[in-house]
């Protein structure tokens, strides 16, 4: 294998990417030819010169800026705050495991109870209503405001003078 | 002769039974934010701010344009949630935003000089400290006169550890192109570094 080969396979090489003849060859000729060795050395040197520089750290604010720089765009783009579901979802995560189990299961015993303190309920609130007004034994309370405006108008209203001109026209017409 | 082994990034769970409501996958988090969960999104930012941060410093070599290109990666992300398909990983899908954020920041300024390495707080002694920071800026100013291609890959491949095909990826070439950026980037770069390694 030539040097111009093996260099050119050094990072599949490093990555371990190699058939098992070409790793083998590659390091066949890196046992016998220095300046193919001290090329390999020279990439390894890099590497550990460059993991050995640290980078500054993230700035400690960093994630809570970009996510409210998030926020506002949602809020601009959508006109409104993350939907009930996302909010309750959001909540949902935050909770520890024994919150979650407390809530699941209070979840489960207040359907329960709904079920069973239900059972002896109407079908509907309408069938309720119209079967309570079928028992109901007082007297219609609006009984009272009920009248014929036609023949029982009260003596000097509107009504009773239109029925008056109204009756001496129609007597007037029969004869 | 021992070759060295790159070390593989966690793999995304395969089914979502397998994930832990504890510590959702990249995907599931993704798929929240889509859905307007800003602690989902918080919690992506928090798990992978580092390493786009390291890519986005060593590729600039500055702290303020290293911090609005990662808050430009990551706000680009959010505003893709709602499109994003796991068809790759997640973190090969974030280093091709920073890759072509990187990319373009460069060419609209010019390069860096090594005056302006921000420095990093330590407790060493002056002599130290004072070898530590020139042992830094040399790191860093050799890094910054590759082009920047050969720059991104260098700093994923020797720093991050990702392989060829997710640097290929990320960077929307051919794991061969990556190859041949790499072996330039290591003769540029040798004649530079190699007495600081032997110096350790």
């Amino acid at each position: 294998m030539q040097c111009r080969t093996v260099h050119h396979h050094f990072e599949a090489y490093a990555g371990n990417l190699c058939s098992r003849r070409q790793r083998r060859a590659i390091e066949s000729h890196l046992a016998s030819c220095p300046g193919c060795q001290a090329a390999w050395t020279q990439r390894r040197q890099i590497q550990e010169a460059l993991r050995s520089t640290p980078v500054p750290a993230v700035p400690a604010d960093f994630a809570s800026r970009v996510t409210s720089a998030a926020r506002e765009q949602w809020q601009i783009t959508t006109g409104s705050t993350p939907s009930l579901h996302a909010q309750l979802w959001s909540i949902w995560r935050q909770m520890s495991r024994p919150a979650k189990v407390g809530a699941g299961a209070g979840l489960a015993l207040g359907i329960l109870l709904g079920a069973v303190g239900g059972a002896g309920m109407p079908a509907s609130p309408a069938a309720a209503y119209h079967g309570s007004l079928a028992t109901r034994a007082e007297p219609d309370p609006a009984a009272a405001y009920r009248f014929d405006a036609l023949t029982s108008a009260p003596q000097g209203s509107l009504i009773a003078a239109y029925l008056g001109t109204n009756a001496e026209n129609q007597l007037q017409e029969q004869r | 002769m021992p070759h060295e082994r790159s070390q593989k990034a966690p793999s995304v769970p395969a089914a979502a039974s397998e994930i832990d409501d504890m510590d959702p996958s990249d995907a599931r988090l993704m798929a929240a934010t889509a859905g307007g969960d800003h602690d989902a999104f918080a919690q992506l930012v928090k798990r992978h701010q580092k390493r786009v941060w390291h890519l986005a410093y060593r590729s600039l070599g500055d702290a303020r344009e290293a911090e609005d290109v990662s808050q430009d990666a990551f706000l680009r992300v959010f505003r893709a949630a709602a499109r994003y398909r796991p068809s790759a990983r997640f973190t090969t899908y974030l280093h091709s935003i920073v890759t072509r954020l990187c990319i373009d920041r460069t060419r609209k300024r010019r390069p860096l000089l090594s005056d302006h390495i921000d420095e990093i707080p330590t407790t060493d002694s002056p002599v130290a400290t004072l070898e530590r920071a020139e042992r830094k800026r040399r790191v860093q100013q050799a890094i910054l006169e590759l082009p920047v291609k050969q720059r991104l890959a260098v700093v994923m491949r020797y720093e991050q550890d990702m392989s060829h095909r997710e640097i290929a990826q990320a960077m929307q070439t051919t794991p061969k192109s990556i190859e041949r950026l790499l072996a330039r980037a290591r003769l540029a770069l040798a004649p530079r570094l190699s007495d600081l390694a032997d110096a350790e």
